[in-house]
This record gives C-alpha cells, structure tokens and sequence, in this order.
C-alpha cells in the first residue's frame, strides 16, 4: 500500500516537472527564434530579446517547484519516507495537474506573445516596456496556478 | 490525438518565427510616405541619393554606383534580387520566394530568347535562377541539355509559336506569360494561407486585365494576345476575348461585371498608355493594401510574404523618383506615378 500511494505521489511531481518544463523548452524556443531573426539583422538587440526569451522560463521553474515541494513533504529528501496511502497519493497528483496542465500551456503561448514582443522592439525599440507588459501578462496564470498546486498540497494531510 | 492538434499548432504558426523575426527587423527599412515626400522635395538625383542612404538597410545600396537610369535599375534591382536569395535559403520559404523568383526567371527568358534570335548573347548579367548558358546550349536544341520545368515546355512553345505566327516577336512574350501565370495560379492552389491565396488570384487576375488592355493601347492581334490566356476562376476566357474586341465606352462595364471596377481611374475610360499606367498604379496599390493585413499577422507565412512585396514596391518607387530626378521631372508629375506603401 506504501509502495502504490507513493508511485501516485511520484507521478504527480514528475507530471509538474516535465509538462511545465516542456511548456517553458517549447515557448523559449519559439521567443528564441524570432529573437535570432531579429538579431541577424540588428544584433543590437541582444538584451531586450534576451529578457524576452527568458519571460517562458519561469513556468519551468513553477513545475520544479511544486515537485520538490511534493518531494519534501514525502519526505524523500530525509531518507524517511512517510507513508503514503493510495487516496493520498492520488491527492497529491491531482493536487500537481494545475501546474502541470497550466505551465505546458502558458509556457507555449507566452513564448507566442513573447516572440510578437520580439517583433515590437525589432520595429519599435522605443517600447520595450510595453513588450516586456504582454508576456508578462500570461505569467499572472502560470502564477495562479502555482499558488493553487502549493494550496491543494498543503491541504492534504499525510 | 490532441497532442497531434498541439503539434501540427506549433509547426503551422511558429514555423516561420525566425523569418518574421528577421522580416519586423527588416521592416525598420520599408519605405513609407513620409520618407518618399523627403525625396520627392529634393532638388536633384544626389541629393535623393542622400535621402535614400540615410534608411535602414538602405545605406551602402547605391555607394559605389554610376549616377545613370540604367545603373539606379541594375542596383534597384540587384538589391531586391539580393533579399530573394537570402530568403530563399531557408525551405520553409522557398513556396513564397518562387512567386517572386520566377518573374525574374521569365524576365530573363524573354531577353535571352530576343538576344538569341537577334545571334546575340546576354551581355549583362540579370538576376535569374537559370544558368545563362544551359538556357543559351538549350536554345541552341543541344539534345543532352535539360532545364527545370516549367521552362522547357514554355521555351518550346514560345519558338513553336512565334514560327506560326509569322515570326512575331510579340508572340514569345505572351506564351511566357501563359507559363508564368499558370505557375502563379498553380502556387496560389497550393498554398494553405487562404488569404496569400486570395492575393495570388488577384494578382493573376489583375495580370489578365493589364494584358487586355496594353494589348488595346498596342494593337495587339487578339489571336496572338489570346496565346497568354490560361484558364482561371476570375477572368474566363470569353471575358477576356470579349475584352480584347470591346468598344472603348463598353470596357469599365464590362471590367466592373468582372467585379473589379476599383482598379479604373476617375477619369473616362480611353486606350492609352497613360490611362493604363493609372490603372497598373491603382491595381499594385490595391495589392498593397491587400497585403497591408499580413503585417498584423504574428506568426505564418503572410509576414514574410508581405515584406518582400512591399519590397519590390520599394524599388519600383525608388526607380520612379530616383530615374525622375536624374531626369528633372516635376515633384507632381512623379507624385502621381508613385505607389502606396505598405506603411503609412
């Protein structure tokens, strides 16, 4: 019965590391792209299309969290396990999807906005704030979602 | 299946992202109204130069060239040739690049098929994809030779027809244009964007009418105009025969039933050369403002596709008014055969 809670408890973090990180690897991709068109023909613009392409990042960072975050609480970090019944351990999956559904694809479209951002600064360098504001808009879910993985994991008592 | 759905997605719209990156950088060197009103109120074809060196992407373009018509053309033309090829490196490309490319590639046809009755060869180089002397050992029916299709078929009945039609020169152009058009239609048929496809069949269809009415202007034969027609959803071809043999006053109605009254001047309808000057003019402005919805585009193939016919509405601009100042004409008389841009 340990064992079966646990896998459950496993497979909801990694669900949180890899789809979030998926979601981040996709939408840096895509913002990269279109920062190296824009930098075979300006390279100028090295910095602002940086900070661009790393707006998707974040969602990444969000999963890794939320795993490590199931990880401590079963205690793997220890060397003690604590026990993990199979509701509990499904609970804690569930409890992970939000940032793992969230993260892959708010990863992808704020690369998408990112990447449009790219082309704002390409033809108008002078609005850089407001390019940076659009992706950034699209982090305020990734956030949401991190912050109702973190609730829904507190609230499961073990 | 939705992982496919996710897929297919990401390949459709970020495909083109590092082009359209490249496109937004290269916009910064689109010419707009403001920039041709600077050189329209220049005094003289240095001082227009000037203008034009202090554009992105503009600077180092005429450095180096002879102030003539004949070297403003060549350079224009060298320059816009310069960003097909470099566009067309990329595969994902190549569909959008080929529209372009090919007009230069019959362009280059119908001069080395004059220059090769004439016993001549082509003594400038012109930006073309065909390798001068294939085209040349071709011509000359060397039977080992081979060129890519379309132009072997379109060589072959350009001479068989200019033979039965009592060696008119005339002819071959227009069995080009045939071969060119139906290759346009054929890649305004593949393509997915449904509004680059709309734009192709415009441009086709607006080939047609210019045809049709340079064709009136020249006292073409309407026999030997007929040989360009290729069957299309938007001119039929009684249409176009009709179009050919019409009275002057019959035309406009004739062009409004095809629905495209809006590319006729204000002026009355008459066969002139100057009347169809004002019609080419009204019909690349209205594929200009056309093509103005791609900008808005994010991500596809429009961005792109919209930048390099903006392009060579630039240069087709920059001919008219840097050729206009070399030759002293008035600030009016070349703001009026000016082009929209795709930028305000």
């Amino acid at each position: 019965m340990l064992v079966d809670g646990l896998v459950f408890a496993l497979l909801g973090s990694a669900l949180a590391i890899g789809l979030a990180g998926i979601g981040s690897a996709l939408g840096v991709g895509i913002a990269g792209e279109a920062g190296a068109g824009v930098m075979t023909e300006d390279p100028g613009k090295f910095g602002q299309v940086l900070l661009l392409q790393a707006l998707p990042g974040t969602q990444g960072i969000y999963g890794l969290l939320a795993g490590f975050w199931v990880l401590i609480k079963l205690g793997l970090f220890g060397g003690t396990p604590v026990a993990v019944t199979v509701a509990q351990g499904m609970q804690i999956m569930f409890a992970c999807l939000p940032i793992a559904i969230v993260g892959l694809l708010s990863g992808i479209s704020q690369g998408k906005t990112a990447a449009a951002s790219i082309g704002l600064i390409a033809r108008r360098p002078e609005e850089t704030g407001k390019a940076i504001i659009l992706p950034a808009m699209v982090e305020t879910y990734a956030v949401l979602s991190l912050l109702a993985t973190i609730l829904l994991l507190n609230s499961i008592k073990l | 299946m939705k992982l496919q759905t996710i897929q297919s997605a990401l390949k459709e719209d970020t495909g083109f992202a590092y082009l359209v990156g490249r496109v937004r950088a290269l916009e910064s060197g689109i010419l707009t109204q403001k920039i041709l009103e600077n050189i329209l109120k220049t005094e003289d074809l240095e001082q227009a130069l000037r203008v034009v060196a202090e554009i992105p992407y503009w600077g180092t373009v005429f450095q180096g060239t002879f102030h003539s018509p004949q070297s403003i053309d060549e350079t224009l033309m060298g320059h816009y040739w310069s960003i097909l090829e470099d566009f067309d490196r990329y595969r994902i490309a190549t569909p959008l690049t080929r529209f372009f490319i090919l007009n230069f590639d019959f362009n280059f046809l119908k001069l080395a098929m004059k220059c090769h009755l004439a016993k001549k060869t082509v003594e400038k180089s012109y930006p073309t994809t065909l390798d001068t002397k294939r085209v040349f050992r071709f011509f000359a029916g060397e039977g080992r030779e081979f060129l890519p299709e379309p132009f072997e078929d379109a060589i072959r009945e350009a001479f068989s027809a200019f033979e039965s039609h009592a060696y008119n020169v005339q002819v071959l152009e227009f069995v080009l244009d045939r071969f060119y058009l139906q290759e346009v239609y054929r890649l305004a048929l593949k393509y997915e964007s449904q509004v680059l496809k709309n734009w192709l069949l415009a441009y086709v269809a607006f080939a047609y009418l210019k045809a049709v009415l340079r064709a009136r202007c020249q006292g073409g034969k309407p026999e030997m105009v007929r040989l360009m027609y290729t069957p299309n959803p938007l001119v039929s071809q009684e249409s176009f025969v009709s179009l050919l043999g019409a009275s002057p006053e019959k035309v406009p109605e004739m062009i409004a039933d095809l629905g495209f009254s809006f590319i006729l001047p204000a002026e009355s309808f008459h066969d002139d050369p100057y009347y169809v000057a004002e019609v080419e003019k009204q019909m690349d402005n209205y594929l200009i403002r056309f093509a103005r919805s791609f900008r808005s585009q994010t991500f596809g193939p429009e961005p792109v596709f919209g930048f390099l016919w903006a392009k060579g509405i630039d240069v087709k601009n920059l001919r008219i008014l840097l050729e206009g100042k070399y030759f002293g004409l008035s600030q009016e008389a070349l703001r009026d055969k000016i082009r929209e841009c795709y930028y305000e």
